[in-house]
């Protein structure tokens, strides 16, 4: 279908919209195809217009600007705690890696632990728990002190622990400068 | 529930959010400019939102959200066309994002009566009802585009230019897609016998 559109298609239209038809216009249009087409059609919507507006009340300019300070003031909000709940994550997943980490160090001693509690009566388990504890953290203490005076060991944590450190003092920064 | 009551606790809310969070909200619009702006397109936008979708309920979620956009927008130039325009082509994505993301055909959307804006035919027994749920029916068989472009064509009575920026064709697209819309929406009338009540 070849669009075709009629010179006087836009004056049919407006005289739809306005009410304001002349003799001459009424009579092109009832002969023309397109523009009794554009009449009909911009008739029948600008009843449906008419209809809405009629019927339906529209809501208060006042409403809807405080309803759209309120959405800005909740995104605002979302805005500002974002970080914080970005360092609480990462916080959580600092303290799961941290005891991940102390137990694939130290996991001699805890087997070693762990067998010695396999090996009693189940009657001294309890009795003896507090002891079999702070037996395992001594021998984690002075596994760990013999770490660290290896001859690489304490330059690896020194170095691990400074680029954390570092990346905290660099975020706190960030976040303490920054004016969002 | 009244609308001044609805007003009235926004406002109170409003201003505890304000004074517990002490966040600023920079609106490029102050709120005079905005009432003034807000009068003159709102009931555009409503009509255009509710006849291309068919649902008076998401027209006024969408006609609030459209606001909202608009308010955070930030504008080189405060042309009151160009905000309208600028206005109405938020409206139609929020259409297109919601029939997109919906997966929901926007004839099944169109077709519904009891959306509580407008009253349906029985319940009034009017025959203005009776015309509007005619042509409203007949409206769900043209696409949403469709509708659009008659909407703003024909009622709003924009030029191929704003219509193109309003709903992001080409302008020259414009024309043809118009012919075809009208051609259509005039068949459909005819077949279905639905003349106007003022001939």
């Amino acid at each position: 279908m070849k669009p075709h559109e009629c010179e006087n298609e836009s004056r049919v239209i407006e005289a739809v919209r306005s009410g304001r038809w002349d003799a001459d216009l009424r009579r092109h249009a009832a002969l023309c195809q397109s523009c009794a087409d554009a009449a009909l059609a911009a008739r029948v919507l600008n009843e449906m217009r008419a209809f809405d507006d009629a019927e339906h009340r529209i809501r208060d300019a006042g409403f809807v600007w405080w309803k759209a300070q309120l959405l800005a003031k909740q995104a605002a909000g979302e805005r500002a705690t974002q970080p914080i709940n970005f360092v609480e994550r990462l916080a959580c997943l600092c303290v799961v890696l941290s005891v991940a980490a102390a137990c694939f160090w130290q996991w001699p001693v805890i087997r070693a632990w762990l067998g010695a509690l396999a090996g009693k009566p189940a009657s001294l388990h309890f009795g003896s728990f507090w002891g079999q504890v702070s037996g395992a953290f001594s021998a984690a203490i002075s596994s760990g002190a013999g770490a660290l005076t290896n001859a690489r060991g304490p330059g690896l944590l020194l170095a691990v622990s400074a680029v954390i450190f570092l990346g905290f003092v660099a975020f706190a920064a960030y976040f303490a400068l920054s004016e969002r | 529930m009244p609308e001044e009551i609805i007003l009235a606790e926004a406002q109170q809310i409003a201003r505890a959010m304000g004074a517990a969070d002490g966040v600023e909200t920079s609106f490029q619009m102050d709120e005079q400019t905005f009432r003034i702006f807000y009068d003159r397109t709102a009931r555009p936008l409503w009509s255009y939102l509710y006849r291309s979708s068919g649902d008076a309920a998401l027209a006024d979620d969408f006609m609030q959200e459209s606001y909202f956009r608009f308010l955070r927008a930030r504008f080189k130039e405060m042309d009151q066309e160009y905000m309208k325009n600028y206005l109405f082509r938020i409206a139609t994505n929020l259409l297109r994002d919601h029939w997109r993301h919906a997966k929901v055909a926007p004839q099944a959307v169109a077709g519904r009566e009891e959306d509580g804006g407008v009253p349906t035919p029985e319940e009034r027994g009017d025959d203005r009802l009776q015309m509007n749920s005619d042509v409203r029916r007949i409206l769900q068989d043209l696409k949403p585009r469709e509708r659009e472009l008659l909407w703003l064509a024909y009622v709003e009575g924009s030029s191929h230019r704003e219509i193109a920026q309003r709903i992001g064709l080409k302008e020259r697209s414009i024309r043809s897609l118009l012919f075809r819309a009208r051609h259509k929406l005039a068949a459909l009338l005819r077949r279905q016998g639905v003349v106007s009540s003022s001939g």
